[in-house]
């Protein structure tokens, strides 16, 4: 079983050597606006992912472990398996919508942000700290 | 076999050639120019989210998802919703995981994104092979099912000869829509018929539902007897049985369907034609949302298969039930010879033709593209190539790959080689999935994690596939008779996929080691290309 984190491990080894890279050698693309863009997709990326894959997974192992509550019936020949699986579809097109505005509140604005820097890397160079 | 009258076999003919002829004139007319590459890959990413959104959910759903998700709905309940749920969220979690940073990453192949950090012939030959590995057995099964499928529909005696012309038909179509509509035309083609394909899907749902008088209670009370496995058929456990083994093995299916399914090639090979991140986000939004509808669709169709069609009838036609949307078609009708079923089970036979044709045509171009841009362009020629040189062996390995498919899937005609489907999974789940996750999220990643990766996951999965109970060694399996199987689970997903990612690990870590000097020159190849990677800035 795959567990979600397991999509993750190298990230938990990052933060360090990358601070550390920057402390001693700048690189010229635009610093802060870039750092801030890179946790902002980090976040909506972790929340979303191990949301979706968290909740298919306990789908699953409920569906495998526990069939007898799965197949336990909510309403009329309905059981709670089937009544989970279709209540996921449905939630998907909201977790759509809600990432779609998310990202648009937090990652979009920073991205044109860096990308308009990038445009001037060296006036700004010195003014991003 | 063939109980319906000359009057439907017309209908379906005169559909099916207009389909073609249709399909054929717009990818001529969408075709790029000979000297275009950016048109021939991408189309200029000129399509609105919306279209681009509807091609990326017709590649998705290709003709297998289509006839093998119903048939299992039909013939195993709960364990066929559970599959249908799983391949929606695939689509979901490709979208919140990798398609921003994939379309600023990429520009034409799978090759490009990886090829951006740890740049060289190695890794663009091993994304090559990894492409066409995950997408050859895909387009073997969906091929060599074409040829039963047709003769079933057009009510053909069920022989061999039937068979291969139906292929080479099929295969012959599929090579020409690749190669002269390049991805622009196949686009087109895709958006056809996944227009087609909610269309004829949701008249058919509606009419089951209205059958039992719009009572989900009454579809499921007759499914349940119409199955003939009673309350079994809402549980966990008909379709691999329910000891501990088989639970485990069910599990490890669906999570590998759900990393392995969107990442095939031929999927994110679309995102790279989105304008730019917002672009891809509200193509993959309109994808996702056109993906879960046909998925809901999809429950309520296999459902009334089982009710209206019944167990018995679905697996004397094909074991695995993949004709039975046909079969429900047919039984929703007013009756055999009357009007209304035979318009019907034509335009259901349509859609399922044209699903066929537009899933395969995708997937021979997303293998061309790749041996023509990784391999030739960027592996075999040192120098640079020109853009028309490239657009000409790219048309010419539509045709190679075609033809090779074609000539795999006439020699495998006779096995039940569904198992394909769950190779290409376990390869995108296994292999590609892990080399694109790395490569866009870990600075740390070098050429030798990336090779272990591509190679690494493509071995265990192939391997632990050819030995495991899915080929040989139960009635089900490709080689019912013989038994050289060790590995105990249908699918290779729990162990094939931790390997893939350790692989792609411990390569890395070895490089660190033993070749400090270029694994920092792959992190700062990583640092100079983030902005792009976020935020498309160059």
């Amino acid at each position: 079983m795959t567990h979600p984190d397991d999509r993750y491990p190298p990230l938990s080894h990052t933060p360090q050597p990358y601070q550390e890279y920057q402390e001693y050698q700048p690189p010229h693309a635009p610093g802060a606006d870039l750092t801030a863009l890179r946790s902002a997709y980090r976040g909506l990326r972790r929340v979303s992912t191990l949301t979706a894959l968290g909740s298919f997974v306990v789908y699953v192992a409920l569906s495998c472990g526990a069939p007898d509550l799965m197949g336990s019936e909510i309403a009329g020949e309905l059981s709670l398996g089937m009544g989970l699986g279709i209540l996921q579809l449905l939630v998907t097109f909201g977790a759509v919508l809600w990432y779609g505005r998310s990202a648009q509140r937090s990652v979009d604005p920073l991205a044109r942000a860096v990308r308009e820097r990038a445009l001037r890397p060296v006036r700004d160079a010195g003014a991003a700290r | 076999m063939n109980d319906y009258g000359s009057g439907t076999q017309a209908l379906v003919l005169v559909l099916f050639s207009t389909l073609v002829t249709l399909t054929l004139l717009m990818c001529v007319m969408a075709g790029p120019d000979r000297d275009d590459l950016t048109n021939f890959y991408t189309g200029y990413r000129s399509l609105t989210p919306l279209k681009n959104g509807l091609a990326i959910a017709g590649d998705y759903i290709s003709a297998a998802t289509v006839l093998s998700t119903t048939g299992i709905i039909a013939l195993a309940g709960y364990d066929g919703y559970v599959l249908a749920v799983s391949t929606a969220l695939s689509l979901v979690l490709l979208m919140f995981l990798l398609a921003e940073p994939l379309r600023n990453a990429g520009s034409f192949t799978m090759g490009d994104v990886l090829a951006r950090t740890v740049p060289g012939r190695s890794v663009r030959i091993a994304s090559c092979v990894v492409t066409l590995s995950a997408t050859l057995p895909f387009l073997v099964v969906q091929l060599s099912g074409a040829g039963s499928l047709l003769t079933f529909i057009l009510g053909m005696p069920h022989e061999a000869g039937a068979r291969t012309v139906c292929i080479v038909l099929v295969g012959s179509l599929m090579i020409v829509y690749a190669a002269i509509g390049g991805m622009r035309g196949t686009a087109l083609v895709q958006m056809i018929k996944i227009v087609l394909l909610l269309g004829t899907s949701v008249t058919v749902a509606a009419l089951v539902l209205n059958r039992f008088g719009w009572s989900p209670g009454e579809v499921l009370r007759a499914a349940e007897r119409g199955s003939g496995t009673g309350p079994a058929f809402l549980h966990q456990g008909l379709q691999l049985g329910t000891s501990a083994a088989q639970r485990l093995d069910f599990a490890s299916l669906q999570i590998t369907v759900i990393l392995g399914a969107a990442c095939l090639p031929h999927i994110t090979m679309r995102l790279y034609s989105a304008r730019d991140a917002p672009a891809v986000r509200r193509s993959m939004s309109w994808a996702v949302g056109t993906v879960t509808t046909f998925c809901l669709l999809v429950i309520i169709l296999g459902t009334g298969a089982a009710a209206l069609v019944g167990s018995p009838s679905l697996t004397a036609a094909d074991p695995r039930g993949r004709t039975s949307v046909l079969m429900l078609s047919r039984a929703l009708g007013g009756g055999p010879g009357s009007a209304s079923t035979t318009v019907l089970y034509a335009a259901v036979a349509g859609t399922v033709f044209i699903t066929l044709l537009s899933s395969v045509a995708g997937m021979t171009l997303a293998a061309a593209s790749s041996l023509a841009h990784d391999l030739f362009a960027h592996a075999l020629r040192r120098q640079g190539t020109a853009p028309r040189t490239e657009m000409t062996v790219a048309g010419w390995t539509s045709v190679a790959v075609g033809t090779v498919a074609v000539v795999l899937s006439v020699l495998v005609q006779n096995w039940d080689v569904g198992v394909l489907t769950t190779l290409a999974i376990c390869i995108g789940a296994s292999a590609v999935a892990p080399a694109l996750t790395y490569s866009l999220f870990w600075r740390g990643f070098t050429r030798t994690g990336l090779l272990a990766c591509l190679y690494g996951g493509t071995a265990c999965a192939l391997v632990l596939m050819v030995f495991s109970r899915a080929v040989s060694g139960t009635p089900s399996a490709v080689f019912p008779h013989a038994d050289f199987g060790w590995f105990p689970l249908q699918s290779t997903g729990l162990v094939s996929i931790p390997f893939g990612y350790l692989a792609g690990w411990l390569g890395s870590r070895y490089d660190h080691r033993r070749r400090a000097a270029e694994s920092r020159e792959n992190r700062r190849r990583y640092e100079e290309s983030e902005a792009r990677l976020l935020a498309a800035a160059e």
